[in-house]
């Protein structure tokens, strides 16, 4: 028999759990379906029962403790602290290392000008229903942040050209690539120049990326969320005034508002049922647009001494094995191209030098977590990835020892690696082995996203509200959409009540 | 992951763990192990199919396994409400709970307070296989003290009064039902809140306080009415302060200063096979491939002694390889499977952590472990049909990983202590310490296995001294659930995941 539920929630990543929270603390009957075991979505965390904490999306927050949501929520009571690198990055080339401080601090100041500017000016906007680029961005002209505007306007290309020295503009374009400008005459757009700004103020979740939304889930369910996992719901459809889920297991469950959070096109050409969906969604799902560009991620649990930094303070991320940007480019040329690069140059995190807690203290330390992030293939081209991972994972070492003597004296205790497709797998509106859900290229961002219809969360089929990283604003890790939803709900269905927190 | 034996736990019915999101599985085969020389033995949940599993290896052995599973089955709901789910150490409850077992394995008490493990086993079946499938958990270091007069037969007939299922989504599912429960009336969780002090003051545990690598660096948290501590011996003695200790109680504290927990150290390999894993055993009896717990258990009756023996001497090199326990929930939980059909094996082997010869407990990370993994894997393809084929990656961890992950798992000790003849069930901690206001749930009897048992007993003490453990709720016996559902948890449709494995190994690698 159907159950009623007033809002139903499909997917149980930050921003369902986000949307949860709010509704349930504003007296909604909330229910979550999560298809996997677990809820997180991409900001799982694993340990494998080893003794160090593996992160799928490391230091993919944009905002830490000035995230409104986290305020709103009460999510410092609950088990969440953030840690905010004061050295973003260190640039290793064969001339030796570069250190970029937060906030792009040695890139220059023009550029670093940039960064701060739309940091300040494109929050807000966020955090509210969409609107178009040139009147977003000339409003920030008119309140004094023209530099926010201007970095909108610039390519990876016109960007990097602005740094004053060759390993800040490979850090730029570095940046660029990892928010889903690979692209260098790509324009960036608003929310593009937001996300490679924030590149360069990493925030980690203290103690792994999952305490974030295990604290979101903690605030839902004390008051009264249902969050189910193993959870998959197959299809919606209109039942009456409201909608009837049907999951994989044979469940039917009635609600009369649901919150998707799944990607545009499993949405609007496989979820929901074609008679609701008009003709200009399904087309926008059709032509939904994934990142290029993947990682293979290799964790490495150590017992000895990380690579520690010659300078002040250790650096959140290394990049090594590029020397120019040309280097970079052709890198990125031959994985666009399906090949191998010639060797796995990208991105070293010693996760523990700024967390302690994500490695056991001992005994028989220091023990530390590393994560390597290297662009990569989305197809081995000698084969599957199921059958090269363990080799490509084993090169990736090779070359870290090769790069950080120190490492070389540390003994290797466990190691992991994502394939390109495995974050797919495991997620599938990841579809092109990146968090995002769909590339953040200004034609799908603000209120493109996913289409004008439903940027602002609202969609024309009333009671069905998008809450993703598919609509705006596709920012992983802010929870904003997911806030936006409950809002956009919160307002339609006049929920006034708010639920007693325990 | 790996099985769950939640199945015998009142907590499902109780805690309403269904409507939190519980999803549990069994298999038709309760238990197997699986030989080299092609055989294997099942326990089922079916008597009649054990025992025809059993005739294969001994016409007698099988007709006396038939009448043991059906008194077993029979006494299951008593002997868990006596021995699991009612809190120890508690003597007046020992003498029903061995007349159960006697009962059970058709001997007299008195003979079977005489018996070691390996004894009963002999006194019991014929054939080396059905001696060796009998042996095999006590020989796991669970339950009890294999050589151990009465301690090492009662410890066996133990093993016989589980049931095995897997949580569908994984084990997980357990814990995350649990916690939802918790939230739902008004729990609070910290995750990464690790704690470094006990307050106890006026001879009463008050709080806690964390550790300064915490998320919560110094708070103290205070309890009015309880502390229950589940990070094991060694570790509470230590949160506690043993001077604190010692004066609460001089015996307790020496008791827990010299706590044994160097001898089962847990050694696991985690193996991603591109298929369901067909057993080379599965010639003698097809069933074995719809086990969810199976054992490599030994060659032979008399290497199963020797082995034991090892494991008593501390010769970790000499005991590898004879004794490993694959947990599979492939057959049972069809969502374990990846959409390609790829599934993941878990194999576990305990060791004496010391190491002893070896190089010392550091030398868990060296080359050692390296070893021991290549020779289980020399040992999986003479087990598994084209083994080497279908592995595609694999990751272990160590008993010195192990407690490095986990405070409570000393030396990689998962069950809370090891069984030797002095730490048995009133040997083990009591639930309600000496100090007041403080609880354990880990070191305690029985084991702290996935059943809940321990967690469940500690809270019926802090309950019954806090005055309300009467409530309408909390009335469920053991494995009533459990065999009351059965039909539909044996109902899990995996053909899918059978069709496409087939396909693969038609293929070749």
């Amino acid at each position: 028999m159907a159950r009623d539920h007033e809002v139903a929630i499909i997917g149980g990543g930050p921003n369902g759990l986000t949307a949860a929270g709010y509704l349930a603390r504003s007296g909604a009957d909330v229910v979550v379906f999560e298809q996997r075991f677990e809820r997180g979505g991409t900001m799982a965390s694993d340990d494998y029962s080893t003794p160090f904490t593996y992160n799928q999306a490391q230091a993919a927050l944009p905002l830490g403790a000035d995230n409104p949501v986290v305020a709103e929520l009460g999510l410092t009571d609950r088990g969440v602290a953030f840690i905010e690198p004061s050295v973003a990055a260190e640039v290793i080339t064969r001339r030796g290392e570069h250190v970029i401080g937060r906030g792009g601090t040695g890139l220059g100041s023009g550029v670093q000008e940039m960064l701060a500017s739309i940091s300040r000016a494109c929050v807000p906007a966020l955090y509210r229903p969409p609107e178009p680029e040139p009147s977003l961005t000339s409003g920030w002209r008119s309140r004094g942040e023209g530099a926010a505007a201007e970095l909108a306007n610039l390519t990876p290309s016109t960007l990097a050209a602005l740094a004053d020295s060759e390993p800040g503009r490979l850090a730029l374009r570095y940046a660029c690539a990892a928010s889903g400008f690979a692209n260098p005459d790509e324009r960036l757009g608003a929310v593009g120049g937001f996300m490679v700004a924030r590149w360069f103020c990493p925030v980690l979740v203290a103690g792994g990326s999952k305490n974030l939304p295990n604290a979101l889930f903690r605030a839902a369910a004390s008051s009264g969320a249902a969050c189910n996992v193993s959870a998959r719901v197959t299809q919606v459809g209109q039942a009456g005034p409201g909608f009837q889920l049907s999951c994989a297991d044979g469940q039917r469950i009635r609600s009369r508002n649901v919150i998707c959070t799944l990607d545009p096109r499993t949405t609007f050409t496989g979820l929901l049922d074609p008679a609701l969906v008009p003709p200009e969604l399904a087309a926008a799902g059709r032509g939904w647009a994934s990142d290029e560009l993947a990682c293979f991620t290799a964790h490495f649990g150590i017992a000895g001494m990380p690579p520690v930094s010659r300078h002040d303070d250790e650096p959140y991320q290394r990049l090594a094995g590029f020397n120019r940007v040309q280097d970079l480019d052709d890198h990125l040329a031959a994985v666009h191209g399906g090949r191998l690069p010639e060797r796995p140059a990208g991105v070293l995190s010693v996760t523990t030098a700024r967390d302690p807690l994500q490695a056991s203290p001992g005994p028989y330390g220091p023990l530390h977590t590393l994560r390597f992030d290297t662009f990569a293939p989305l197809k081995h081209p000698g084969g599957s990835w199921d059958r090269n991972r363990p080799g490509y994972r084993a090169e990736c070492w090779r070359f870290l020892c090769d790069q950080f003597p120190a490492l070389r004296n540390a003994r290797l205790i466990a190691q992991f690696a994502d394939a390109p497709g495995d974050l797919r797998r495991r997620f599938a509106t990841t579809s092109a082995g990146t968090v995002r859900q769909g590339a953040p290229r200004p034609s799908q961002t603000l209120d493109l996203r996913p289409h004008p219809l439903c940027a602002g969360t609202r969609t024309p089929v009333p009671g069905f509200y998008l809450g993703g990283g598919g609509v705006h604003p596709g920012v992983p890790g802010l929870l904003a959409a997911g806030m936006l939803a409950a809002r956009a709900i919160r307002a339609d269905q006049r929920l006034t009540g708010l639920a007693v927190r325990r | 992951m790996g099985v769950s034996f939640a199945g015998n736990s009142p907590v499902i019915a109780d805690l309403e763990l269904e409507r939190y999101g519980f999803r549990f599985a069994a298999s038709p085969v309760v238990l197997a192990t699986t030989y080299r020389d092609g055989t294997n033995c099942l326990i089922c949940q079916e008597p009649e199919r054990t025992a025809e599993n059993f005739a294969r290896h001994s016409s007698r052995d099988g007709q006396r396994m038939l009448e043991i599973q059906s008194r077993v089955d029979e006494t299951m709901v008593e002997f868990n409400e006596l021995s699991s789910f009612s809190p120890h150490p508690d003597p007046a409850k020992l003498p029903r709970v061995f007349d159960l077992c006697a009962y059970a394995m058709d001997f007299p008490v008195e003979q079977m307070m005489e018996m070691t493990g390996p004894e009963l086993c002999e006194r019991t079946f014929e054939s080396d296989a059905c001696r060796q499938i009998l042996m095999t958990p006590v020989a796991f270091w669970e339950h009890g003290a294999p050589f151990a007069r009465g301690q090492g037969a009662f410890g066996t007939t133990f093993a016989l009064y589980y049931t095995t299922g897997v949580g569908i989504g994984g084990n997980e599912v357990q814990v995350d039902a649990l916690t939802r429960c918790f939230l739902h009336h008004g729990g609070q969780l910290w995750t990464s809140a690790a704690v470094e002090e006990i307050l106890v003051q006026s001879d009463r545990a008050v709080g806690v306080r964390l550790s300064q690598r915490s998320l919560y660096p110094g708070r103290e948290v205070r309890a009015r009415l309880a502390v229950i501590c589940n990070v094991g011996v060694p570790e509470t003695l230590r949160l506690v302060g043993h001077e604190v200790m010692e004066s609460a109680d001089p015996l307790l504290a020496a008791k827990m200063r010299y706590w044994k927990m160097g001898l089962r150290g847990s050694h696991v390999t985690s193996w991603l096979l591109d298929r369901r894993l067909s057993w080379k055993s599965a010639d003698f009896d097809p069933l074995i491939d719809e086990a969810i717990l199976v054992y490599r258990a030994f060659d032979s009756w008399e290497g199963t002694k020797r082995y034991m023996v090892d494991m008593l001497g501390n010769d970790t090199w000499k005991a590898s390889g004879q004794l490993m326990e694959f947990t599979y929930p492939a057959p049972a939980d069809p969502t374990s499977a990846s959409p390609e059909g790829h599934t993941v094996l878990r194999a576990e082997e305990c060791f004496p952590y010391a190491l002893h010869g070896l190089g010392g407990p550091r030398s868990w990370d060296g080359p050692l472990r390296h070893k021991l993994v290549a020779a289980r894997n020399a040992m999986m393809s003479q087990l598994v049909r084209d083994w080497d084929g279908s592995v595609l990656d694999y990751y272990d961890w160590t008993p010195l990983d192990n407690w490095r992950l986990n405070r409570s798992a000393k030396f990689g000790q998962v069950v809370g202590g090891d069984f030797t003849e002095d730490q048995w069930i009133l040997g083990r901690m009591p639930y309600r310490m000496p100090i007041g206001g403080l609880y354990m749930s880990n070191g305690v009897w029985p084991v702290g296995l996935s059943w809940m048992a321990a967690g469940y007993n500690a809270a019926q003490v802090v309950a019954a001294d806090a005055g309300i453990r009467d409530q309408l709720w909390w009335t469920s016996r053991p494995c009533e659930w459990y065999s009351r559902n059965l039909p539909r948890l044996l109902a899990r449709d995996t053909g899918e995941l059978r069709r496409v494995s087939e396909e693969r190994r038609g293929q070749g690698p």
